[in-house]
């Protein structure tokens, strides 16, 4: 089976300590893999560190053993839903094209062929009926739909979610799943922050289990025992929280 | 009207519009506060762009001035980034000493008494008629291809303003289409200011914003609305101050984008406060209709009389509501047509005695749901379906139906009426 996702000796920090510490883990191709940790623990780092949106200090990731650069057009990216402020005057159908962006299409206009696609988009998250909806009068289920039909318009290989189903209802959670699932039968690679411990065995074939450092990563079955779940939530690494605590309140220049 | 004046109006004219449709991304990125610090910071470029050509040459004021009109923007990014200091005290602290410096700059050069130096202090507060032929045609121009930039890249500004990392995401170069962005603000400034002036040209980038999201939710409209605000304001404003000599003309401009706003404020349709009051009234017309409607189910609960019939004073003294609400709720029921009124009586019609049963049925179905689902106390749960019961859609009776498994009688015994 090919590698989606590669990560060698992977180190990212905000400031002087590191967030993600010395990753190295695969992620096979077509898998439909939930990225798991406590609180705090680096998943939405390491997310947006594949996609390119942080630098890491150490080591590397390799998207089809290629860097970001060359397979950008192959990904698609759902950032998590707080991330952005909803009473932003934009329709559901503006954002929904908005999947059709890109460096290509600067200064264009969307094609015929754009538009189909967001349609598509749009109705394969059964949204189809909220096109002129403002977007602040959506629930967060139904926010949650239009940002993953906006990646759905990428038509990429690869699809990278943070935390989907925050703050979503059941129904939309089912429905989000539905299209998810299908995109996997499809021969899709899916990636995605998720911290149910509950529904995770049903939902991912494979895992990358952190906090700070790898716990596991490998076949769900396999990563989300009750051992390694007890080294990711169970001992706190208080004593790191208490160096990097030290760090920002001295300043020490270390570089 | 002689051709200049003509000339003036245009150039305003078009400053006003480009100035609202670029100040709406400042407005939609929660930055509105910059525009004032740049406009503040282009006073020493165009005291030194005077200084160094000698006399008021369009090019050099305006290269000078959108060199510290971006200093002053990017001293705030420093001052944010490097220290503890937040963006307001930042952009207060480049705001003044840029100003300040411009300030001492201007009497200096007006202490020369240079003859060529008439006309800069209007750069303070704004005076379309201190602009010359060539001024005219070269803040036109300038003018005309920042609009035409905007309208390319305005799909791109869009979503950086909206979600600039998902932007970065998916390749697009973000961090140089912000550079863009505020390129084309300071330049939109440095073309108004000598008829705004820097004080106040702030407003012009966004006051028509906030009257377009006063009308709509919609950015499409929201721009449209924005640009010809702005472009209405600046010609009238010109020709106001060209008409009544003297006149300064960025107060003028001001002033009538701010009557726009309040009025907007008042009645606009999207968030308007009047809107608001309406809203209410008719709301509350609503919910005390349907207290009107429970008093006359529960005196009919348990009776066939056919016709439904009451005494005006009998029905208030049961509705237990203050005069002025019961009639509120009485004229709302009659205008539904779920009544009639004669002289004293009330006449309860068929549609008024089905909404009746369907209000109480509400009541008391949310009742049962705390009861069971919240497992409130029965004697607790009266109070917030006296709320509840107002805002239930058909499809939350349906859920709650199910969800209850079809109940025929609440937490205190009495039964769930069928409709």
């Amino acid at each position: 089976m090919k590698t989606a996702i590669e990560a060698h000796n992977l180190t990212v920090s905000y400031t002087q300590m590191p967030v993600l510490w010395n990753l190295d883990f695969t992620i096979p191709q077509g898998s439909m893999c939930g990225i798991m940790g406590p609180n705090g623990s680096g998943k939405t780092t390491l997310l947006k560190t594949i996609m390119g949106l942080l630098k890491p200090d150490l080591g590397y990731v390799k998207i089809y053993g290629q860097s970001l650069a060359n397979v950008r057009d192959q990904l698609s990216y759902v950032p998590q839903r707080e991330s952005v402020d909803w009473s932003f005057p934009a329709t559901v159908w503006d954002i929904v094209k908005s999947g059709r962006y890109g460096p290509k299409k600067l200064f264009k206009r969307l094609n015929a062929t754009d538009i189909q696609i967001a349609e598509e988009a749009l109705e394969r998250v059964n949204m189809a009926a909220f096109k002129d909806r403002q977007i602040g009068q959506l629930s967060g289920g139904q926010q949650q739909r239009v940002f993953l039909a906006r990646a759905l318009c990428r038509d990429a290989d690869m699809y990278l979610l943070d935390e989907p189903f925050t703050g979503v209802d059941v129904s939309s959670e089912a429905t989000l799943m539905e299209v998810l699932n299908s995109l996997n039968a499809a021969g899709k690679t899916i990636i995605m922050v998720h911290h149910d411990l509950n529904s995770a065995p049903q939902y991912f074939n494979h895992a990358v289990l952190l906090n700070t450092r790898l716990i596991a990563a490998g076949p769900s079955a396999e990563v989300l025992t009750s051992e390694n779940l007890g080294t990711a939530y169970g001992a706190k690494l208080s004593i790191l929280d208490e160096v990097r605590q030290e760090f920002k309140n001295q300043k020490y220049p270390l570089h | 009207m002689s051709l200049y004046v003509i000339g003036i109006i245009v150039s305003c004219t078009i400053i006003g519009a480009v100035a609202a449709n670029i100040g709406l991304y400042s407005v939609l990125q929660k930055k509105s506060l910059i525009t004032d610090a740049i406009s503040h910071a282009l006073l020493p470029g165009v005291m030194v762009g005077f200084l160094i050509a000698g006399e008021k040459n369009p090019w050099s004021i305006t290269i000078c001035a959108t060199l510290t009109g971006l200093a002053g923007a990017y001293f705030i990014d420093f001052i944010v980034k490097k220290t503890p200091i937040k963006s307001d005290a930042a952009i207060g602290i480049s705001l003044s000493v840029l100003f300040g410096l411009g300030v001492v700059l201007l009497t200096y050069i007006q202490n020369t008494a240079n003859a060529s130096q008439s006309g800069l202090e209007s750069f303070l507060l704004g005076n379309a008629a201190s602009m010359q032929q060539q001024d005219l045609v070269f803040f036109c121009v300038l003018g005309i291809i920042i609009a035409i930039c905007t309208r390319l890249l305005s799909k791109e500004f869009n979503l950086i303003s909206f979600n600039p990392e998902y932007a970065n995401a998916i390749g697009i170069p973000t961090k140089r289409l912000q550079l863009v962005l505020r390129i084309l603000m300071v330049l939109t400034i440095v073309a108004g200011v000598q008829a705004v002036g820097v004080v106040l040209m702030a407003a012009c980038l966004i006051i028509p914003s906030i009257v377009g999201r006063y009308w709509s939710a919609n950015i499409r409209i929201i721009k449209n609305t924005a640009w010809i605000v702005g472009a209405f304001c600046g010609g009238i404003g010109a020709y106001f101050s060209y008409a009544f000599d003297g006149l300064p003309t960025g107060p003028v401009i001001v002033l009538l984008l701010s009557v726009l706003a309040f009025i907007s404020v008042f009645i606009g349709g999207n968030k308007g406060l009047m809107l608001g009051l309406l809203n209410r009234r008719k709301s509350l017309a609503k919910i005390h209709s349907e207290h009107v409607l429970k008093t006359i189910f529960r005196l009919s609960e348990n009776s066939d009389a056919e016709p439904l019939v009451f005494q005006n004073r009998e029905l208030y003294a049961a509705a237990d509501l203050p005069y002025k609400q019961f009639n509120l709720g009485l004229q709302h029921l009659r205008k539904q047509g779920y009544v009639t009124l004669k002289h004293d009586d009330i006449f309860i019609l068929r549609e008024g005695q089905i909404q009746a049963r369907k209000i109480v049925r509400l009541h008391r179905l949310w009742e049962l749901y705390l009861l069971k689902r919240l497992n409130l106390p029965a004697d607790h749960v009266h109070e917030n379906a006296e709320q509840i019961e107002h805002i239930l859609t058909p499809k939350i009776e349906a859920a709650l139906l199910k969800d209850l498994n079809h109940p025929t009688v609440d937490p205190h015994k009495s039964k769930i009426p069928h409709v």
